[in-house]
């Protein structure tokens, strides 16, 4: 039993729970294998069913058509449909996307999108790095033209996740400055059906197409599409990073201790390399046990602090994202040593459970650490940030 | 409902006296040469009703709640004071759980109030973990025997809480608590040298005879009651360690960004940087490891066995990581006996085998599934 922060996200959990019971989450359909993040893999069908259940827009503004639930109730559905292995990567994308259009968004935007996004009719994918761009976002030069009409999009995006399956994507792009500056970066919301989108999936490491390239060439996109101000996307851009890195990886705690209890079951059985009767092998368990308690805590106390009212910490979160990661391949890794060969298997797409899966996620999790930011770019803002050391 | 106490407040405040009361030169001289300081310590935590922060209002306690007691356990452990607080705690604890009026009457208060010291009689070592006292019982008068080893403050406390089994000769097993205190004919106590400020002694009980209103009979049962001592033993260490793992940060960086080598201060050094960050990761998750046991404990949770476990597993490798990080920032200055970073790393070696090791709660961490703990 996961301890509630409040009874009011007890109800949420419960209630979580029983909708998966009722409709197993293995039963809708996927556009790509789960890699592991813990918010499960792409799948608009899910999206739908969760936007039904009202959990897309509990937690969001009761003025912008919201439940106005506290950030614990989002915290509590996003860990519950994650150790239920529900296929919610999707979801994770509309609440980040959501956040930014209710918080900085205009009210045409916000009249446009936020109704579908709540049901769950749309997706949404975030577009950030460029070719030239990466841990360094402020070289990003895709541009975006004002012609007094509308806003016109040219340049080049990569390693776009779900670029290839999502409707529209949240894209950073320059309407002053040059490439290195902070300065002139404004945000949009692009429908990626547009004319002038061209998209070509990239096969990731385990070979699924879960990223991938943008091209824009001459896209339109109306005025109400752009997301904060002029040139003043900045606050923006770091508000979705910051999204990332704490709802993107307050999931990996419940995922892995998912994750973990099918290990203890697989080393029960006879056949594994290691027997679960070898007091060394509970003892490596046990410590991946402990991590993953230490790593849910430290997420629900940053939920806990938000829920306070108080600063978000950013080093703090930056630390649990480097945490949650290491944790992901730790725990491949610890697999790897306790079942052996049985633990490189491949799957076929959309496997929920097994040790099949264990192959797969062992790679993925390379990627993960990497994504929203590598933990050298999250350990330079502790440095900075936390502990006010000088900039190197 | 409200919280009574308001954890920022309750920090600042006891910072504010340790930082006057436990200056690193008084803990060194104490790790010299133990004077009468000690117990110059014990007067100020007394007045600060420390002893009493779980124990009941009514009993004069301050009846704070698991997660309150903790921050002042953690700001103990900044500073490495050596002070009884938790033994007294978890002495105080067992009582108020187990005990009947008469008994919170006699003990609790005069404990809260620090008049007495308390110490639960529990030996640390996994293999040893089966309960080392026996207890005859004979009419109305009982006979207690055993000898306990590495008791914390042992040669502080007046009062004993001492688990204690009935052997199978006499209808045992049976798991009970008893209370014996210092002028028991039998009770003798020796003090085992450590290295740290943590104070550690043998308790040798033989053949003391005391009364059945020294039995605590645990309503609730107590092998549940010893299931919660030792989770609340192992947070509330876990706690001192975690303010421990601040402490070696605090210590850490301040001494980095001073430091100069090669004409700059070593804090724009990356290597130097990456080992403060290293501390600040172990602090945090310490600290929220801590935190959520503590929580899952005011709640009467039944994952608080768990969360304790991993909040002691985690601070028995995160202190020492945090020791080894900061040694290595400080160099040279940080291995002499001036220097207050020694004060940390002898804590750190002690307390990871207090109130259970590493081993013996990574398995506590999984000997209960989620499922078990509906």
């Amino acid at each position: 039993m996961m301890l509630a922060v409040s009874e009011r996200d007890a109800t949420w959990r419960e209630a979580v729970r029983d909708a998966l019971a009722a409709d197993p989450p293995h039963g809708h359909h996927v556009a790509h294998a789960d890699l592991g993040y813990g918010f499960g893999a792409w799948s608009p069908e899910f999206l739908q069913f969760a936007g039904r259940a009202g959990w897309i827009s509990a937690t969001w503004p009761k003025d912008v058509g919201g439940g106005g639930e506290p950030p614990s109730v989002r915290f509590a559905i996003l860990q519950e449909l994650a150790y239920g292995r529900a296929p919610a990567e999707a979801l994770f994308y509309s609440l980040a996307v959501a956040h930014c259009i209710y918080t900085h968004g205009n009210r045409e935007l916000q009249d446009e999108l936020l109704g579908p996004i709540a049901s769950g009719e749309i997706t949404f994918a975030e577009s950030f790095s460029e070719p030239g761009a990466g841990s360094d976002l402020f070289a990003l030069s895709t541009r975006a033209t004002d012609t007094g009409v509308h806003f016109q999009l040219d340049g080049q995006k990569i390693w776009t996740s779900n670029g290839a399956f999502a409707d529209f994507a949240l894209v950073a792009a320059r309407t002053g400055g040059d490439a290195g500056s902070h300065r002139g970066i404004s945000m949009f919301v692009v429908d990626l059906r547009d004319t002038g989108v061209e998209r070509r999936p990239i096969e990731d490491i385990t070979g699924e197409p879960s990223f991938s390239e943008i091209f824009f060439d001459g896209v339109v996109v109306p005025h109400h599409r752009l997301v904060g101000t002029v040139d003043g996307g900045l606050p923006v851009l770091l508000d979705a990073l910051e999204w990332d890195r704490l709802w993107a990886r307050c999931v990996k705690a419940p995922f892995l201790r998912r994750e973990l209890e099918d290990l203890i079951t697989q080393l029960q059985l006879t056949g594994t390399a290691r027997d679960w009767q070898d007091e060394s092998v509970r003892h490596e368990v046990g410590k991946l046990a402990v991590r993953i308690d230490v790593c849910d805590a430290m997420f629900e106390h940053a939920v806990l602090e938000i829920e306070a009212g108080n600063a978000t910490d950013t080093a703090a979160i930056s630390w649990a994202k480097i945490f949650a990661d290491d944790l992901g391949q730790r725990f491949y890794r610890t697999a790897s040593d306790l079942l052996g060969l049985a633990a490189a298997g491949t799957t076929e797409m959309g496997q929920f459970s097994g040790l099949e899966r264990f192959g797969h996620l062992s790679l993925a999790a390379h990627g993960l650490i990497l994504a929203g930011g590598t933990p050298e770019i999250q350990r330079a803002t502790i440095a900075s940030r936390g502990l006010g050391l000088p900039k190197l | 409902m409200s919280d009574a106490f308001d954890k920022a407040a309750l920090r600042d405040a006891a910072r504010s006296v340790l930082d006057s009361e436990v200056t690193p030169t008084k803990v060194r001289d104490h790790l010299l040469h133990s004077g009468p300081w000690r117990s110059v310590l014990h007067e100020k935590l007394a007045e600060l009703n420390w002893y009493g922060l779980l124990v009941p209002t009514e009993f004069s306690g301050l009846g704070a709640k698991v997660s309150d007691a903790v921050v002042v356990l953690e700001e103990l452990g900044r500073v490495a004071a050596p002070s009884a607080v938790l033994s007294s705690m978890l002495a105080t604890a067992v009582i108020d759980w187990a005990g009947d009026d008469a008994q919170k009457n006699r003990y609790l208060s005069s404990l809260a109030s620090g008049e007495v010291v308390g110490t639960v009689v529990a030996d640390h070592r996994p293999a040893r973990r089966d309960v080392a006292v026996d207890l005859i019982t004979e009419e109305e008068q009982c006979g207690v025997s055993g000898e306990v080893a590495f008791v914390p403050d042992a040669l502080s406390a007046d009062v004993f809480v001492v688990p204690v089994t009935r052997p199978r000769s006499h209808g045992g097993p049976e798991l009970r608590f008893v209370v014996l205190e210092r002028s028991d004919d039998g009770i003798d106590v020796a003090g085992s040298p450590a290295i740290g400020v943590d104070e550690l002694g043998t308790v040798r009980i033989e053949a003391v005879h005391v009364n059945a209103d020294r039995i605590l009979w645990a309503e609730s049962g107590s092998v549940a009651v010893m299931e919660d001592m030792r989770s609340l033993a192992a947070v509330g260490m876990a706690a001192q360690m975690a303010g421990g793992t601040q402490m070696a940060l605090d210590l850490s960086v301040a001494f980095a960004r001073e430091r100069e080598q090669s004409g700059k201060a070593v804090a724009t050094f990356s290597p130097v940087q990456d080992l403060c960050v290293e501390l600040f990761g172990l602090v945090g998750a310490t600290r929220a490891a801590v935190e959520r046991a503590a929580r899952a404990f005011d709640v009467r949770h039944p994952s608080r066995h768990r969360l304790a476990s991993v909040a002691k597993a985690w601070a028995n490798e995160a202190f020492m990581n945090a020791t080894e990080n900061a040694h290595r920032i400080h160099g040279a200055i940080g291995f002499s006996h001036e220097h207050p970073l020694h004060h940390l790393t002898r804590a750190a070696l002690v307390q990871r085998s207090l109130y259970g090791d590493t081993a013996e709660h990574s398995a506590r961490a999984i000997s209960t599934s989620l499922l078990q703990e509906d």
